[in-house]
């Protein structure tokens, strides 16, 4: 095929970062130098790539860290305090040094980088009623907007954390949101697979894109939601991922993205991945040479990354190996680097170890991987 | 003739059309469709009876993201609590309608029982878990309506709401009998063809009737008594439930109603439990399904328990101001708890170790927490409960003294809770 864009090289491990508890989200600063994550222990975890240290082998395969974790060779820094139950999310501004995050509790803090300890430069313990399921930034930094539980969506300066707008009418749950690049029209998924186009201008719905297939009703349990919206460099494309259920419970889902023409909302992709053991994907992230890097998380121990070129009848990419439950990856902003967080740890009761005292948690690993660059 | 002990297992099968069939047909001549005036009945019942609600939540709802938050530890979870009616009891923020009943709550955290599978715990729990003697132990819905004995509502002693599928569930009754079995109602609906058919007469109903009381009285003469009198009692039953039909009439529900209880299964079928309790059904049983929240347990907590929330919520407070709470007493549970660990998809898996469960009403204290667990809620620090200990509790609240109380299975003395086990006093009123 000659008109086949040239493919990257499969990602090579660089290292694997330990953690003691479980993560929801992680990102690297827009500078590169630092990776944060986002805490399910309530704080926000950091660590300093300035100056990495000698990576480790780089035959080790996925399976193999994750049973044999190396040591960290990237120095971790003291996390940031200040949240309550889990660190739902983080977003770094794109041109200042400033970072926010937003927890399940409903409070969202604005944090200046400056210096060698973050402050917190403003925070609100209300922003919403209960979980804050996504925040995104506008292109330009200037607007911080979040959405959740509470069915509401709301925009927020950053400079000074105050409220500019509210928009209502999502109708459920909202659990995802995304900034269009030319910063006029947010986009919003609910638990029901509806996809609205808010107007920022005067707040009105534009049209909504027919996600429905990430829902699913078992007895009384309600099943799956938009997990994930996020649009490629430009704006031309508009990703839905979630996973299409096929029970409550143990949650049995089969990875799913669509894409949409932002332009005129045709379909352009429907993207099945995997098996429906393999949940939910939780993170797209689009990548400067043009593909999408995702991950997801099903039952205990399924999960993987991928890289997609859309149009495309599958992804390009797979892990061969599962790795264990992955719910976030962040891209270096070179497109140099890719971390993934994955699950480790024990499934199961472990009643012995209860009895005895001892009951270890789950914990995240981050797993580094450099990825080389297109050569043509 | 010679006896044959021994049933063959389709003479146990009381399929809804043969029930249906039988009832319609005795009715003729001899039962219109009137109503009772329900909640005059239930006016009368409250003087009188003792009766029972039990929600069963299968697959284990999470103590975590209920009646035993942990807020702001390693194992608790992304919720908030909130203050409940009683000051210094805090339950998950899931459940804001129930926090404002707790005044009229018992919950007991501190559940400590023995199987962590599903196939064997539900058994297990639900038989009270007592010593093997090699019987099977009825269910408690089955134990209560033995041990209770009948009321004068002439409906079945023992109802089951579910979701699916119905019909008559002997095997819950273990050896008292098929007679103690539960009557399922399939998604909350009467049984198909209750109404007598249009082409049937009522002369040709009469003669039917005597047909299957001949048939029965020959039947008896080979079998043991137990299967003829259970088909009796579901045929009795068939006719009583006939002239009740507006129980099952949900569209005469008020408004508020539907908005209190909820338009989902969980809902609908607590205001049907409601509706048989006001007419007089002893024992009255409602399944939900889909529990069991191995993956995306908070998101599925998120829906679950809200949706428990508000019907029972409301099932609580309705009791309460009819003044049925007094004799009727209300259990919320499952079969185990969750673990406090959370596994890689964001789940909870089984934990029979630490766990909770709330009850209210008849013979049991109200507005109190029982027993308590460790910071990160993976062990009991305080006295353990099994279900034994419950099954005593229950049984006292009822006013039926569980460690004096023998059943008499055919001559053999068997206790009716397990011997190891005691009342917990503190529960009780």
């Amino acid at each position: 095929m000659p008109n086949e864009p040239p493919k990257p090289l499969p990602p090579k491990p660089f290292t694997v970062i330990k953690t003691e508890r479980q993560i929801s989200s992680i990102r690297f600063s827009p500078d590169g130098k630092f990776l944060f994550a986002a805490g399910r222990d309530g704080k926000i975890h950091r660590w300093d790539f300035s100056q990495p240290q000698a990576p480790v082998e780089e035959s080790a395969d996925t399976q193999k860290q994750n049973s044999k974790v190396p040591e960290p060779v990237v120095p971790e820094l003291p996390p940031l305090s200040g949240h309550d139950g889990w660190v739902s999310q983080i977003a770094f501004h794109p041109k200042s040094p400033h970072l926010f995050s937003a927890d399940t509790w409903g409070r969202l803090i604005g944090w200046s980088l400056v210096g060698a300890t973050p402050q917190s430069v403003w925070n609100v313990p209300n922003a919403h009623d209960g979980w804050i399921r996504q925040v995104a930034l506008s292109a330009d930094g200037e607007q911080l907007a979040t959405c959740g539980l509470d069915k509401m969506i709301r925009l927020w300066s950053t400079a000074d954390g105050k409220k500019l707008q509210e928009i209502v009418g999502q109708g459920e749950d909202v659990f995802s949101l995304a900034f269009h690049p030319d910063g006029k029209s947010l986009v919003a998924g609910d638990l029901k697979g509806i996809v609205k186009h808010w107007n920022l201008a005067d707040g009105k719905v534009v049209r909504e894109f027919d996600a429905q297939i990430l829902y699913m009703l078992s007895f009384i349990q309600d099943v799956g939601g938009v997990r994930v919206l996020a649009f490629d460099a430009e704006g031309k494309t508009l990703a839905v991922a979630g996973a299409k259920p096929a029970s409550g419970g143990f949650v049995e889902a089969l990875p799913h993205v669509k894409f949409f023409n932002w332009s005129d909302g045709a379909e352009i992709q429907t993207l099945n991945i995997g098996e429906k053991t393999e949940g939910f994907v939780h993170e797209l992230a689009f990548h400067p040479d043009g593909y999408w890097v995702g991950v997801c998380s099903g039952q205990p121990g399924r999960g993987r990354f991928f890289f997609h070129r859309v149009g495309e009848p599958q992804p390009f990419f797979t892990a061969d190996k599962q790795m264990p439950n992955c719910h976030s990856a962040a891209l270096h902003p070179t497109g140099e680097r890719l971390a993934v967080i994955s699950n480790a740890g024990t499934s199961g009761q472990m009643k012995s170890k209860a009895r005895e005292g001892i009951y270890p948690g789950n914990s995240s690993p981050i797993h580094i991987f450099d990825l080389p660059k297109v050569t043509v | 003739m010679k006896h044959n002990p021994l049933c063959k297992p389709w003479e146990h099968r009381l399929s809804r059309r043969q029930w249906l069939g039988g009832a319609a047909g005795a009715a003729a001549g001899t039962f219109g469709l009137g109503n009772i005036t329900t909640s005059a009945f239930a006016v009368d019942l409250k003087k009188k009876y003792k009766q029972v609600l039990f929600i069963w939540l299968d697959g284990g709802i999470s103590q975590l993201e209920s009646w035993d938050p942990k807020p702001n530890t390693e194992f608790g979870g992304p919720f908030r609590t909130i203050a409940t009616s009683v000051p210094g009891v805090h339950f998950s923020e899931l459940l804001p309608h129930t926090a404002q009943q707790m005044q009229h709550l018992a919950v007991v955290r501190s559940l400590c029982t023995q199987d962590d599978a599903h196939s064997s715990g539900v058994e297990r729990i639900q038989r009270g878990d007592p010593k093997n003697r090699g019987v099977v132990y009825p269910y408690f819905s089955a134990a209560v309506t033995k041990l209770l004995g009948p009321n004068d509502s002439g409906l079945p002693p023992s109802a089951w709401i579910k979701p699916m599928s119905g019909g008559f569930i002997y095997k819950d009754a273990g050896f008292l009998g098929p007679k103690y079995g539960s009557l399922a109602f399939g998604d909350g609906k009467p049984p198909e063809n209750l109404l007598q058919h249009s082409s049937v007469s009522n002369q040709d109903l009469l003669e039917r009737s005597q047909l299957r009381t001949l048939a029965d009285k020959r039947y008896s003469q080979t079998h043991r008594d137990g299967a003829t009198e259970a088909n009796s009692f579901v045929y009795d039953m068939g006719l009583e439930l006939m002239k009740r039909q507006d129980m099952f009439d949900m569209s005469k529900s008020s408004p508020r109603d539907v908005e209190r209880y909820g338009t989902h299964d969980l809902g609908r079928h607590l205001l049907l439990a409601r509706r048989m309790l006001e007419a007089g059904v002893t024992f009255v049983k409602v399944n939900s399904y889909g529990w069991d929240t191995h993956g995306d347990n908070f998101n599925g907590s998120l829906s679950l328990v809200r949706k428990f929330d508000q019907p029972f919520a409301a099932i609580i407070e309705d009791l309460s101001a009819a003044g049925m709470l007094d004799n009727v007493l209300v259990i919320a549970m499952s079969e185990f708890g969750r673990t406090p660990r959370v596994n890689g998809h964001l789940g909870r898996d089984h934990w029979p170790e630490a766990w909770s469960l709330v009850m209210a009403g008849c013979g049991v204290k109200r507005g109190i927490v029982v027993g308590s667990t460790n910071d990160n809620g993976s062990y009991v620090n305080s006295e353990p409960y099994d279900i034994g200990h419950m099954f005593h509790t229950w049984f006292n609240a009822l006013g039926i003294d569980s460690q004096k109380t023998e059943y008499n299975n055919n001559s053999q003395p068997l206790p009716i809770a397990h011997e190891g086990c005691h009342p917990v006093k503190e529960l009780l009123a």
